[in-house]
């Protein structure tokens, strides 16, 4: 089965990496639809099984826990590029994480679970 | 434009790296022709072999190649990336950069003309803050700054006081050095 990915709010050019890796890794990247409203209604709205967030973001991670929480299916992944870190939220943990470093390898094997 | 420009990326972050590469092929006259975490002699035949290279600010403290360069820093060294007697034609904003601009910016340099990002223009200064620090800059004292822009003496020192916060100054002087320093005046 296809991963889908759900890439939020990022600086446009990370953001071009982030899809173009996990697109060759084959995931199927959803659109970005800002007349949805925030991410929230964006996860509702095309249920994926992978939201990426900008760690970065200030209240990011308040963000991605309580996403965690309400969709315990999906995988939320906070990334920061700034310090090369993610945080993962793997799904049915209810919200609970793991700090990791962020290469390409480690971020489709979170993703895409290979 | 006579054929293709051709562009090099090197750039330490490779997800970073895999954007800006994605985002140059969209354009129709940019080739990427090398890419790699960092400029390596070596391993290019020609020293002509790019027309651009678009770089990050690690590589900018290496070894570079000789051609244009255009720089993707980080916001806090936005305002004064080293550029002096360097061949960089732009430094870009990591974080708020958008494709267009990024696209812009190379074709740009490619024709030899520089390219500046606006924030890194004004830093987080706002223009009452420039005007001030110009005025300083002069020789001015607290009050002719005051006559002269019409605006009272407490203002005047609330102004210069964000300045120094903003700079981490100590002393007046010190801020309008650094305001000098970071090409702001």
């Amino acid at each position: 089965m296809v991963t889908r990915v759900l890439i939020g709010e990022f600086g446009a050019i990370f953001r071009a990496g982030l899809a173009d890796l996990l697109a060759e890794a084959g995931c199927d990247i959803l659109p970005d639809d800002h007349a949805l409203g925030g991410v929230l209604e964006q996860v509702v709205d095309s249920q994926p099984d992978v939201v990426l967030l900008d760690l970065d973001n200030p209240g990011a991670e308040e963000v991605s826990r309580a996403l965690s929480k309400m969709f315990p299916a999906v995988t939320v992944i906070a990334c920061s590029s700034a310090a090369l870190q993610m945080r993962i939220y793997p799904p049915f943990h209810g919200g609970e994480s793991y700090l990791s470093q962020l290469s390409p390898d480690r971020l489709v094997q979170a993703s895409a679970g290979t | 434009m006579m054929g293709p420009i051709r562009v090099a990326v090197f750039e330490g972050d490779e997800i970073f790296r895999r954007g800006v590469v994605s985002c140059l092929d969209e354009d129709p006259v940019l080739e990427v022709v090398v890419q790699g975490a960092a400029y390596d002699e070596g391993s290019i035949d020609a020293p002509s072999a790019f027309d651009v290279a678009v770089v990050s600010a690690a590589a900018l403290e290496a070894r570079l190649p000789a051609c244009p360069l255009v720089a993707c820093v980080n916001d806090n060294v936005l305002a004064w990336a080293p550029t002096g007697g360097r061949n960089v034609y732009a430094i870009l904003s990591r974080r708020t950069l958008a494709a267009e601009q990024l696209v812009s910016a190379v074709r740009a340099a490619a024709v030899g003309l520089r390219t500046m990002d606006s924030q890194a223009l004004t830093s987080d200064l706002d223009h009452r803050s420039l005007q001030v620090l110009r005025m300083l800059a002069d020789g001015a004292a607290v009050r002719e700054i005051s006559s002269s822009l019409g605006w009272s003496e407490r203002t005047i020192k609330a102004v210069i006081a964000g300045i120094q916060r903003e700079f981490q100054a100590r002393t007046r002087t010190q801020a309008v050095v650094e305001a000098l320093r970071r090409q702001l005046i």
